[in-house]
């Protein structure tokens, strides 16, 4: 926003004087052609919202997929351009859009918001995993601009014709899909099926059909993104995949549903950027030298542009909608068991600690301090149901408070839990309102702005890592790495105890009431903002104290630990272990810690030509996206599904016992799904011409401003 | 004084109106009973009333005092509470927690009193009835049990006008009159009731007052028998005759 | 003599691994920083003398002396490896057996690391030295037992404590972290021998001699004494831009602060973001100010498309970069948008390895033992010391010991690895000042500066014949103003980490 503040300021002097409105008309030309960019990948991700009602984080790789695999047809196979591009964005990507679909989306009917951002999540996980499994880091990577990177000027700018023809691509795309969504009898049945499948069925749709359709149309758009951007970006699996997240603010500005508006959020966004760019140089005098404001926020313009959206957008409508039948379930947890539960933890970690290896024992102590960084999760997300992708960053505040002031004494672990609540509640005041999806990318884009804008500033970390003191416990000195693993271990068994004390009490049932039925609570006379805003705090505290504790293990805070991007397979260890579970949280950060270990010890042989230490290395590296995805079977996590399975042996072996008190978590649930499902009854009948010359004429009509108002 | 008030009330969905210039009212000790044919828009009038729909144009007042701009959960500490025609129970919470959680946030804001909130909820368990199935998850509740809890749920927060959309749906007849009963047996300690309902046998019989709805107009109002004869609304809900070009 | 700066690219390669960000990893074309001096550079020889992929042509270079594989010499170098009878010998110290010496390499090319491949080439190499070692006899007659382990940037420090329960020693390795762990190795008494040291505590550490030492608080302006003679118009109106990210800001900072000693005027600092997709405004912005020399301060791949920008918007400056873009794929990458950039480079240039028969016998060893090995810098600089660590244990005989090692690493004090790198004092810890001018031209570097014939007074000089070693060619860097002492900040014994 300072870019347009500096241009508005500038205005009249810039047309006084010849040379500056061309500078300025220059920077223009390059939003636009930016903007162009950034309305193909922002439309992609609003198709499969609003077709699928789900916001698709994976968009961006399943582009990177497109386009390395237009490198290998064009360039490596030395395939023509044309042909190469028609397979790919008709066949090859609606194919892989389709196979998501099938594979990954289909098993998530009646799963929450929470489990199908961590799916999608999850996918994107494994996309950039697999991507260099097929395309390895031998080769260099380059594709050659469309029409051999001949430019032509435009307003004393140097555009090159792919430039051009991404413009053309652009508009071509807007047209092409308000045509299709709108009226086409398909577009309207895509938008439909999100709305109520079960209903939609019943009209006589094929959901699944549509759906497939929506999601092959989505990949489709993804991969035209990629392609178009590959060759002005760096060639690498990371950089383009997550171009898009430049995009997210466009599409929210279209809140996800509108082209129109995402069209004009992607013109805006890109024109700032622009300017902020060209424009934003010079840090004003007075700001102390370690401090970089202008060159840090001119590469963040796209997230603090999102936050502003966020801002901006109007309260979430609260809605009742119905008991929240689920299948995640919440588990009662017994004080008893838990506190049984922490003490062995204790004890094993104690033992275990003597025994074990140096290099071990700080890979575990990671995991410990990892998974109280995911207990902040379980409050926020297992009891509450709200997405937070900004943990690790209040982890980082953490890890920088206890570096700064830390000194040995419990003061820097403290200051950690003041700075980290404190950044949360910064965090939570504007962007509570939102609810769902909004909020998990007002904290992405909390995310970035922290490590674009505060890690690089100097000021804070004069050399990249900052060296850490551990604690010194009433003279007990923690330096020891194996008194230091037990501490770990106490303290997650402390904060355990308290989050079950929480559950138990008045504000877990207040937590859980929320998720349930926040429109029912609202009635009751919760204020809803109130009880969130404490529920992050204290989980942002967690967190905080997660990473001053994470910090100590290396005796070190490293920012890249703590990266934008590193708050995903957090939440994803998360949610696959149980977000509802301490346990989960403990099982999710062990496994984070540790999936790195998996092949270490396995032999290098060769089988049918491939390397086994290769091959489990590659495995291990794709596990978490893996088990991500699995969540679709059970969205409860892996703790819960090994319990489940374990209570399902005993009770083969021993029968189910006579309790005494009936055990709540064991009733059957009502089914989610109609018993009877009309597909299953093999009823069918087409629509004659007559009938679909009378829907065509009803959906002509002004059906988009009927379903716009289904926006969040 | 009204308890509640509806005062020209009109909202837009997209392109149509689903309520126009909709007055009415809810007295103190009186049950009144809002009905009109499937998608006339009685649920989006109370959406109006608890603050989960903003009005394009009207007013809404407790007790006199304006609460069109109020979030819901404001109006619910000036005395509102309802009840939703989809069940909206805190589902993984047992019957007696949801009471329980109720009577917490009624703590929390206050209410003036120093009833413990286990008494509150204990007082509710009786008037309503819900002992036998009080600790049951709420989710795997019949129908019929569930309405009662998100009655008695409302009832913990001492309202002083309590709104039910659609209380009887799912109900058989002695469940049906089971409701009934309580409901006249807190109007007559001064509640004002206004429930919704498709039942219209029921709400003939329990209610004083009634007011009709069809495609987003009040067509009636008036105690029920002016209400039974009212052409306009057998026709609002049988149709026109044949002929009369409704 | 080479001059490196490790600091300068570990923090290059700092910049490029913060790109992408932990877990999620990627694959990231191989070997972008390759600088740390030395030996041949520019992995995989791109064109230019000696061909294809493999520097190696086969049979010895003509004309420039020594022939390939002259018997028991690596170039210059007595081969340290050979048989021996073991019979008499015994466990002398940690890690060291009857038979066995165990050592470690650490590099960071986990797949499941934010850089997956990065610094591949430094496990290839040594696991060919170690081959090659072994076949002729290993070190006085007992084998190398060599463990590769992966730190994946993040995890040095457990790499660091598990080398520290079962070797003798650290060779040859790089950990692109390495400050996580300087300490523990420290602690544990485990002498290290990296193949290039990054950071300021690992440079500075106890135990620790590089083939190339690097000090963080000097600057090499050879390259920019040069650039200033070439180009004496170019200096008035200089850009440097960086990656936003504090290692690179600090590189770019120590950049500055360099070449405005030796006379240039910087106009344009600004800050580009990891993988910039609109260098448009800032190269318009650069041209409009009248910009004509620009370095770029970030990782290899990051200036392909900012040339890409730069020639659309036909904004030619002198470009001139530092060591780490010294890597074959840069241009390999480009369509010519990069034509005339320079690079400097502390190395012996790859393109000419058949004029270096330790050059030639490096190739054909990797070829032989490893035959897909990824070829690059960071790979010759791990071989070379790895050179300099097995020549210091086969002076000590039977009895190798750790602190027997230590001595002879303290008390070398002239290194060039046969020929593979320009002499260095390991033992004093001083830097080299020579460098090599490369230029960009298609898909390849070419020499630029010192040429055989037009600068033969310069080429031939006496310390490091066809590169340029001047004289004086230092600045001492006083301040980012960020209160950091970087001399203090090596890991000491008996002291923890400031």
């Amino acid at each position: 926003m300072t870019g347009l503040g500096a241009v508005m300021a500038s205005l009249p002097a810039l047309l006084a004087d010849q040379s500056r409105l061309s500078e300025f008309l220059g920077f223009t030309v390059f939003g636009i052609v930016l903007a162009a960019i950034y309305f193909i990948a922002a439309s992609g991700l609003v198709v499969t919202y609003t077709t699928s009602g789900m916001f698709n984080f994976a968009h961006g790789a399943v582009g990177m997929i497109g386009a390395f695999t237009y490198w290998q047809l064009v360039v490596s196979w030395g395939w023509p351009v044309v042909p190469s591009l028609l397979i790919i964005l008709l066949v090859i990507a609606p194919l892989l859009g389709v196979f998501i679909e099938r594979v990954v989306m289909r098993g998530l009917q009646g799963v929450s918001e929470v489990t199908r951002t961590v799916v999608s999540i999850a996918l994107l996980f494994s996309l950039i995993r697999v991507a260099p499994m097929i395309w390895g880091s031998k080769n260099t990577y380059k594709v050659p601009a469309f029409f051999a990177g001949n430019s032509v000027e435009i307003a004393g700018v140097g555009v090159t014709y792919h430039q051009l023809v991404t413009i053309a691509i652009a508009i071509g795309v807007a047209v092409f899909l308000r045509w299709l969504l709108f009226l086409t009898r398909l577009g309207v049945a895509m938008r439909a099926v999100v709305d109520s499948r079960p209903l939609s069925r019943l009209n006589g749709a094929r959901p699944e059909r549509t759906s497939a359709a929506s999601w092959a149309l989505g990949s489709s758009l993804a991969a035209l993104a990629g392609i178009l951007v590959a060759e002005r970006i760096v060639f690498d699996v990371v950089a383009l995949t997550f171009l898009v997240v430049n995009a997210y603010a466009a599409a929210v500005v279209g809140r996800l549903t509108s082209l129109t508006r995402t069209f004009v959020g992607a013109v805006v966004l890109a024109l700032v950027q622009s300017y902020g760019q060209g424009y934003l140089q010079e840090n004003p005098a007075w700001l102390p030298k370690d401090l970089d404001v202008v060159n840090t926020v001119s590469t963040a313009v796209p997230v603090v542009l999102l936050l502003v959206v966020l801002l901006l957008i109007p309260q979430a409508r609260l809605r009742a909608a119905g008991i929240q039948r689920s299948r995640e379930a919440v588990p009662h947890p017994k004080i008893r068991l838990t506190l049984i539960g922490v003490g062995s933890l204790v004890a094993v970690v104690a033992l275990v600690s003597l025994v074990m290896g140096g290099d071990d024992r700080i890979t575990w102590s990671k995991g410990l301090a990892l998974a109280i960084i995911m207990l902040s999760l379980v409050p926020l997300t297992g009891y509450g149901g709200q997405i937070s992708l900004a943990q690790m960053s209040f982890a980082g505040l953490g890890a920088y408070a206890v570096a700064t002031w830390g000194d040995g004494s419990p003061v820097g672990l403290l200051a950690a839990v003041v700075i980290a609540a404190a950044a949360g509640v910064l965090v939570a005041l504007p962007a509570l309102r939102l609810s769902g999806i909004y909020l998990a990318l007002a904290t992405l884009a909390f995310a970035y702005f922290v490590e674009k804008v505060v890690f690089p500033q100097r000021l804070l970390f004069p050399t990249a890592t900052k060296p850490v003191k551990r604690l010194n416990l009433f003279g007990l000195s923690l330096d020891d790495d194996r008194a230091y693993m037990v501490f770990l271990a106490v303290v997650f068994g402390l904060l355990t105890v308290g989050i079950v004390l929480l559950r138990l009490g008045p504000f877990g049932r207040r937590l859980q009431a929320m998720k349930d039925s926040p429109a029912a609570c609202a009635t009751l006379g919760l204020n809803l903002t109130r009880t969130k805003l404490q529920v992050f705090v204290l989980s942002s505290a967690i967190a905080g104290l997660g990473g001053g504790l994470y910090a100590g293990v290396g005796k070190a805070a490293n920012t890249i630990d703590y990266s934008a991007l590193q708050n995903l397979p957090v939440l994803l260890m998360a949610v696959a272990g149980g977000v509802a579970l301490c346990s989960g949280a403990l099982v999710g950060g062990l496994l984070l810690a540790s999936f790195g270990l998996g092949a270490k010890s396995i032999p290098s042989i060769e089988v049918l030509g491939v390397d086994s230490k290769t091959f489990f290395t590659n495995l291990f590296a794709l596990a978490p996206g893996l088990i991500g995805i699995a969540l679709g079977r059970n969205p409860n996590g892996i703790v819960a599904g090994m319990s489940e399975w374990a209570r399902a042996k005993y009770d083969a072996r021993f029968g189910a016992g006579a309790d005494d008190e009936v055990d709540l978590d064991r009733l059957p649930r009502l089914p989610l799904e109609p018993v009877l499902d009309v597909e299953h009854m093999g009823l069918f009948r087409a629509f004659s011409a007559d009938e679909v010359a009378a829907i065509d004429a009803v959906v002509r009509v002004d059906v988009g401003k009927e379903m716009a108002h289904a926006a969040p | 004084m009204p308890l509640l008030d509806a005062k020209e009330v009109s909202v837009r969905f997209g392109g149509h109106m689903a309520l126009l210039d909709v007055t009415m009212s809810v007295e103190p000790g009186r049950i009144t009973g809002l009905i009109g044919p499937n998608g006339a828009g009685k649920t989006t009038l109370f959406n109006v009333m608890t603050g989960l729909q903003d009005p394009v144009r009207g007013r809404v007042l407790m007790n006199g005092i304006d609460v069109t701009g109020s979030p819901p959960h404001e109006r619910s500490q000036r005395g509102m509470a309802r009840t939703f025609q989809r069940l909206e129970l805190f589902g993984s919470l047992t019957a007696y927690e949801n009471l329980q959680v109720a009577a917490e946030i009624k703590r929390m804001w206050g209410g003036g009193t120093s009833v413990p909130a286990d008494e509150r909820v204990e007082s509710a368990i009786e008037l309503i009835g819900m002992r036998p199935f009080v600790h049951k998850r709420a989710d795997v509740l019949t129908t019929g049990q569930a309405r009662l809890v998100e009655l008695g749920r409302a009832l913990v927060t001492r309202p002083k006008v309590l709104l039910l959309d659609e209380p009887a749906s799912g109900l058989d007849a002695d469940e049906t009159e089971y409701f009934g009963t309580i409901l006249k047996g807190l109007a007559k300690a001064g509640m004002g009731i206004l429930i919704v309902e498709h039942d219209v046998p029921l709400v003939m019989k329990l209610c004083s007052q009634i007011f009709v709805l069809d495609f987003g107009q009040m067509i009636a109002s008036g105690p029920p028998a002016a209400i039974q004869g009212n052409q306009r609304v057998i026709e609002a809900y049988l149709g026109a005759p044949a002929g009369s070009g409704a | 003599m080479r001059r490196t700066f490790h600091r300068r690219r570990a923090v290059l390669a700092f910049a490029s691994l913060s790109l992408l960000a932990t877990a999620c990893g990627t694959r990231v074309p191989d070997a972008d920083f390759a600088t740390v001096g030395d030996g041949l550079g520019g992995g995989g020889a791109s064109s230019g003398g000696g061909g294809g992929g493999a520097v190696a042509s086969g049979g010895g270079a003509s004309g420039s002396g020594v022939a390939s594989g002259s018997e028991g010499k690596f170039g210059t170098l007595d081969i340290p490896c050979g048989p021996g009878d073991t019979s008499s010998y015994t466990a002398t110290d940690k890690g060291v057996t009857k038979d066995t010496i165990a050592i470690t390499t650490i590099s960071d090319p986990a797949a499941d690391g934010p850089k997956p491949g990065i610094d591949q080439g430094v496990f290839d190499s040594m696991e060919a030295f170690s081959k090659w070692c072994n076949e002729l006899g290993g070190i006085n007659g007992r084998k190398l037992k060599l463990t590769l382990r992966d730190a994946g940037i993040l995890k040095y420090k457990e790499q660091v404590l598990a080398a520290c329960a079962e070797d003798f020693a650290l060779v040859g390795g790089m950990g692109i972290l390495d400050n996580l762990g300087a300490q523990d190795q420290v602690d544990c008494g485990l002498p290290n021998v990296p193949g290039v040291a990054v950071n300021p505590e690992q440079t500075g550490a106890d135990l620790t001699y590089q083939s190339l030492p690097n000090l963080a608080w000097r600057y090499n302006v050879g390259p920019t004494d040069w650039v200033k003679q070439r180009f004496p118009d170019s200096i008035q109106k200089a850009a440097a831009i960086y990656t936003n990210l504090s290692v690179a800001k600090i590189q770019s900072d120590r950049l500055a602060e360099a070449y405005t000693k030796r006379g240039f005027t910087f106009v344009s600092r600004p800050a580009a973001d990891i993988s910039e997709a609109n260098w448009g405004p800032k190269v318009s912005d650069m041209k409009n100010k009248g910009v004509t020399f620009m370095s770029l301060t970030s990782s290899f791949e990051e200036v392909v498309p900012l040339a890409k920008a730069m020639k659309a918007q036909n904004f030619k400056p002198v470009v001139e970069l530092e060591t780490n873009y010294y890597n074959d794929k840069f241009p390999k990458a480009t369509d010519g948008e990069a034509d005339g950039f320079f690079v400097r480079s502390h190395t012996w240039p790859l393109e000419e390895a058949d004029k270096n028969p330790a050059a030639q016998q490096y190739v054909e060893i990797l070829t032989k033992y490893k035959k897909d090995a990824v070829k690059e810098f960071l790979g010759v600089q791990a071989f070379s010391s790895a050179l300099l660590w097995a020549t210091a244990v086969k002076k000590l005989g039977a009895n190798v010991t750790r602190d027997g090692l230590e001595r002879e690493l303290q008390n070398t004090h002239y290194w060039d690895g046969g020929g593979l790198q320009a002499p260095s004092d390991p033992g004093a810890r001083t830097v080299t000042a020579c460098f090599v001018i490369m230029k960009v031209e298609g898909d390849h570097f070419v020499r630029e500066y010192p040429l055989p014939d037009k600068d033969a007074d310069v080429y031939n000089n006496k310390v490091a014949k066809g590169m340029a070693c001047p004289d004086n060619a230092f600045v001492e860097l006083t301040g980012d103003g960020s209160g950091v002492d970087y001399r203090s900040l090596g890991a000491k014994k008996g002291g923890t980490p400031k």
